[in-house]
């Protein structure tokens, strides 16, 4: 009776990065049909994740990041999505002790945090009204190493993710399985993303976390920081259960469970 | 004239709707003056395509947005999430933000708490493993848009839609 679920993925291009958009149709619903709900997520995705760009780009002088870099923080009280950013940016300063930070090179920079954001509010606009609909059993979005994925109560789907290997391109190091929930990953080659760094032992960090944000702001702590401290930090928050794969400079593996 | 009030309606209602979604609206500036306490600006979602007239409340508000702001100290509402609540505190001086100030709040109150309990329930399943060949995504730090074709996630979406 169990056969392999229908998967469908399809590929945007947005803040210069491949985004990669997962559905997994529930038991009654038709190739045909499950084409076209695929079709139309990926191209509201990319329209919102344009947007967001725009935005919050800190390239261009006249996104709402731009204004503010200029002292013209009018955009706090006329865009919820701003004020909402420039909160979790506060927030996290806070929970990572400043290893996470919004400021770059003296002005507002939430470039590390919007990524991971954007792509939790686009999975939670556009993919979990799909599984609310009943067309679709699971729905996941992911793009430069953040992921938020999402299951309906009715389907015992699981999502895999595997860990990049920093040093092969080609090769995963560990799988994580979830069901909903959020998995980032932060190097030292991330694009557009500027770790002040006050120690150098991880290569890599991977954390899972209830909400892609959260899991996108440790993992660029966890980078920023080092091992010791991440571990420190995380440990404030055992209730949590966050869930890290580094990678060490010396290339070993660990894994926080 | 059935159909304008129809269409008030729908403004109206539409109205609501970005409220009620809005994540977070600044309300109630401290030193208020008059009218100033209801005042409340909320747009859409960044998709809102010009500065938003003021989507909320009154009608009569929607005349002087876009002017300078009213001086005074705004708070946000609080936004709880799975590690607390933070509110935003920002002070209005000669029509411009002078000072904006956090407050956070660790999530030791039972609201945050009922928030993050209710969020996600499915915490038990899981699990880091070994290596595997059978994987939707790969999360890694280097991918890029050019790096994207024959890349290790580019093979994978490939043969998911390969399956039947």
């Amino acid at each position: 009776m169990q056969s392999a679920p229908l998967i469908r993925a399809r590929v945007v291009h947005a803040m210069t990065v491949p985004f990669t958009v997962q559905l997994v149709a529930a038991p009654g619903t038709g190739a045909e049909r499950f084409d076209v709900l695929a079709d139309r997520a990926a191209e509201r995705i990319k329209a919102w994740l344009d947007r967001a760009e725009t935005a919050f780009s800190p390239f261009r002088e006249d996104s709402l990041v731009g204004r503010a870099r200029i002292g013209d923080w009018k955009a706090l009280l006329d865009h919820p999505d701003f004020a909402e950013v420039h909160m979790l940016a506060k927030q996290a300063e806070r929970l990572t002790d400043g290893h996470f930070s919004a400021t770059h090179a003296g002005v507002y920079d939430p470039t590390g945090l919007v990524k991971g954001w954007a792509v939790e509010r686009a999975h939670g606009l556009f993919l979990m009204p799909l599984i609310r609909s009943g067309e679709v059993a699971a729905a996941a979005l992911g793009g430069g190493g953040d992921i938020q994925t999402a299951v309906g109560n009715d389907s015992d789907f699981v999502w895999r993710v595997g860990v990049g290997d920093p040093h092969d391109d080609g090769r995963t190091l560990r799988t994580i399985s979830l069901r909903n929930g959020g998995v980032a990953t932060s190097g030292t080659s991330k694009r557009g993303e500027h770790i002040t760094r006050t120690a150098h032992d991880l290569a890599q960090a991977t954390v899972v976390d209830d909400h892609l944000t959260f899991a996108d702001m440790w993992a660029t702590a966890a980078v920023a920081a080092g091992e010791r401290t991440f571990r420190t930090l995380i440990d404030r928050h055992r209730e949590h259960r966050v869930m890290a794969v580094l990678v060490r400079a010396d290339r070993t593996v660990a894994e926080i469970e | 004239m059935n159909a304008n009030a129809t269409k008030t309606l729908i403004a109206v209602v539409a109205g609501l709707a970005v409220i009620g979604d809005a994540f977070l609206l600044f309300v109630k500036p401290h030193l208020g003056n008059g009218t100033a306490g209801s005042r409340s600006v909320a747009s859409g979602a960044i998709g809102g395509s010009s500065p938003s007239p003021s989507s909320g409340t009154a009608s009569s508000e929607a005349a002087d947005s876009g002017s300078a702001l009213r001086d005074g100290t705004y708070t946000s509402v609080a936004t709880p999430n799975e590690y607390g609540e933070v509110q935003l505190q920002v002070t209005v001086s000669g029509g411009a933000i002078t000072d904006i100030a956090a407050i956070a709040y660790p999530n030791h109150t039972n609201r945050s708490q009922a928030v993050s309990a209710q969020a996600i329930p499915q915490l038990i399943d899981r699990a880091i493993s070994a290596q595997s060949a059978r994987i939707q995504y790969v999360s890694g730090a280097t991918e890029t848009s050019t790096a994207f074709a024959n890349s290790l996630q580019d093979a994978i979406n490939q043969s998911l839609n390969a399956g039947k």
